[in-house]
């Protein structure tokens, strides 16, 4: 199991438990702690400290006997079945990989250097950048502009973007009221939970949110804190750049981004790579129409982990799996939304398509607020002891 | 103690598990000898003759999904409410009155509407068969190191 994130660390989890502790599997993973992406735009809000979703691996671990490689991939040989690792080599029978996103800078010549992008945290994966960004928006001046840039659909959590801006607006409307967020997304339109931003920019944020669809930032000038689109240059005091994202380096490293060359296709019974059957691929790094969510991560590892028992039995997969997404997004520090759907294997698409039922919340509220905290501790606890 | 007791409430934890936090630095290997040492964990059997499981797999990846919210095996971390022990004929009433319409939900009548009646009773069935009152045990905030990707 190649990365321990929402899908990795549940993969690496379930398979033991429903093999009865009969699959041996050994995690590599790169960092030492998880951090949680859910409620980490709550940083940037004020309302939450880094620290209470950062934790560690040791009852994960020590629970379920998974042994552990603290370690990065530096290359895949499918053949042989063995990765090599910066400090030795591992070899397997199955392998799965769980890389989530990577980050395109293509598009920006001028932001090449990891360097000339020092300033300019996306934030995407909640960690160092979260408190960088926290720190940009404490030093801005009341009166000044915070700029977020949203790339095209797909990425990683449809209605995080929507979601910060909130947060954003909710820590400037106390401390820096005169202060304006300029939002510049290249998507023609708000892509998730839509009439509930909507609502809750126009409601909670009154004249504070300054919303610019299709509108894809063409150059990028760190020093001089200006973006560039095809309509406008905007000055900024903070610049908050979410580039377009493609699937983790695990996955371009085995080659198996083979859909725009950005995400993996996989087989949604078993999740095996389309091009490598026995190499599987989870959470955000494959292509599908599912939104990409911690949810629907782990959902792919429930899918998965069962896969691969029933292989190993000598057994066909569940035909027809099926499971469910709820994502909550928070409007302010205690008021939050949901949008929730079930999915089904649909045989002739060869997708997980949506069942009629689900959907949004009527509003957000402060009871949702407090069930968003439920998912989380128990998103946290089922993922990780 | 609370912790330690719900350790102890899981014999297999210890009855199966075999702990390596980090291979490299508990036995020092070498690049040959993790090698080596991976390709003996292969070659272990299984320290159960059989990889049987008492539910279809359909089900496990379903009450799995449930767990999000209401935690593994429906042992709630939280407020929310635990699923484990409830008696099946209350579960299947609640999600058909979800379905419903008839009982208020923020969210669950879209999670009912999406199963068949045939999932819905396998879930009965599985949550029904959780003994309730667990300990549920939480991962605990950390510090974050700067180090990290």
């Amino acid at each position: 199991m190649v990365g321990a994130g929402f899908a990795g660390a549940t993969l690496a989890k379930y398979l033991r438990l429903w093999s009865n502790y009969g699959v041996e599997v050994i995690v590599v993973e790169q960092n030492r702690q998880f951090i949680s992406c859910p409620l980490s735009n709550l940083v940037l809000g004020g309302s939450r400290e880094l620290s209470s979703l950062t934790f560690g691996y040791d009852m994960l671990q020590r629970h379920h006997g998974i042994q552990w490689v603290h370690d990065q991939v530096t290359a895949i040989d499918p053949e042989r079945r063995k990765l090599t690792l910066l400090r030795g080599e591992l070899s397997y029978d199955r392998l799965v990989l769980a890389p989530g996103v990577d980050f395109d800078y293509s598009a920006w010549p001028e932001l090449a250097e990891a360097s000339a992008r020092a300033d300019l945290p996306h934030a995407w994966k909640a960690g160092p950048q979260t408190q960088l960004l926290r720190k940009q928006l404490e030093a801005m001046p009341d009166g000044g502009v915070f700029a977020i840039s949203i790339p095209k659909a797909p990425f990683r959590c449809p209605p995080g973007p929507y979601e910060r801006i909130c947060q954003v607006a909710h820590y400037l409307k106390q401390h820096k009221p005169k202060s304006k967020i300029i939002v510049l997304d290249a998507n023609p339109d708000i892509i998730a939970k839509k009439p509930l931003f909507s609502r809750a920019w126009q409601e909670l944020y009154p004249g504070l949110i300054d919303y610019r669809p299709n509108s894809s930032v063409l150059h990028v000038q760190a020093a001089q804190h200006k973006l560039e689109t095809e309509f406008e240059q905007i000055s900024a005091d903070v610049i908050n750049l979410i580039p377009p994202q493609l699937a983790g380096k695990v996955a371009q490293m085995a080659g198996l981004n083979n859909v725009d060359s950005r995400w993996c296709k996989v087989d949604f019974r078993s999740y095996a790579s389309s091009l490598a059957p026995e190499i599987h691929v989870l959470g955000d790094a494959i292509f599908s129409p599912q939104p990409k969510s911690a949810h629907i991560a782990t959902s792919h590892a429930h899918v998965c982990a069962n896969a691969i028992v029933a292989l190993l039995r000598g057994e066909a997969p569940d035909p027809e799996p099926v499971f469910a997404n709820t994502c909550y997004s928070f409007v302010s520090d205690d008021a939050a939304m949901h949008v929730a759907n079930v999915y089904r294997y649909d045989a002739a698409k060869e997708l997980m398509v949506t069942m009629e039922g689900g959907g949004l919340s009527e509003a957000a509220s402060t009871l949702e607020g407090t069930y968003a905290l439920s998912w989380a501790r128990n998103i946290w606890s089922d993922t990780l002891t | 103690m609370e912790r330690m007791a719900a350790l102890q409430s899981r014999p297999w934890v210890f009855a199966h598990a075999r702990v390596i936090h980090d291979v490299f630095v508990l036995a020092g290997l070498s690049l040959v000898s993790l090698a080596l040492w991976s390709a003996s964990a292969q070659a272990a059997q299984p320290d159960h003759p059989s990889l049987a499981y008492t539910y279809p797999s359909h089900t496990l990846t379903l009450a799995a999904s449930c767990a999000v919210c209401h935690g593994t095996n429906g042992h709630s971390a939280s407020g929310m409410l635990g699923l484990a022990g409830m008696p099946a004929a209350q579960f299947i009433s609640k999600l058909q009155a979800y379905r419903a319409g008839s009982l208020p939900a923020t969210v669950m009548h879209q999670h009912a509407r999406g199963l068949t009646e045939t999932e819905i009773q396998a879930l009965a069935q599985y949550f029904s068969a959780q003994s309730p009152g667990k300990t549920v045990l939480e991962p605990q905030p950390q510090a974050l190191e700067q180090d990290h990707d």
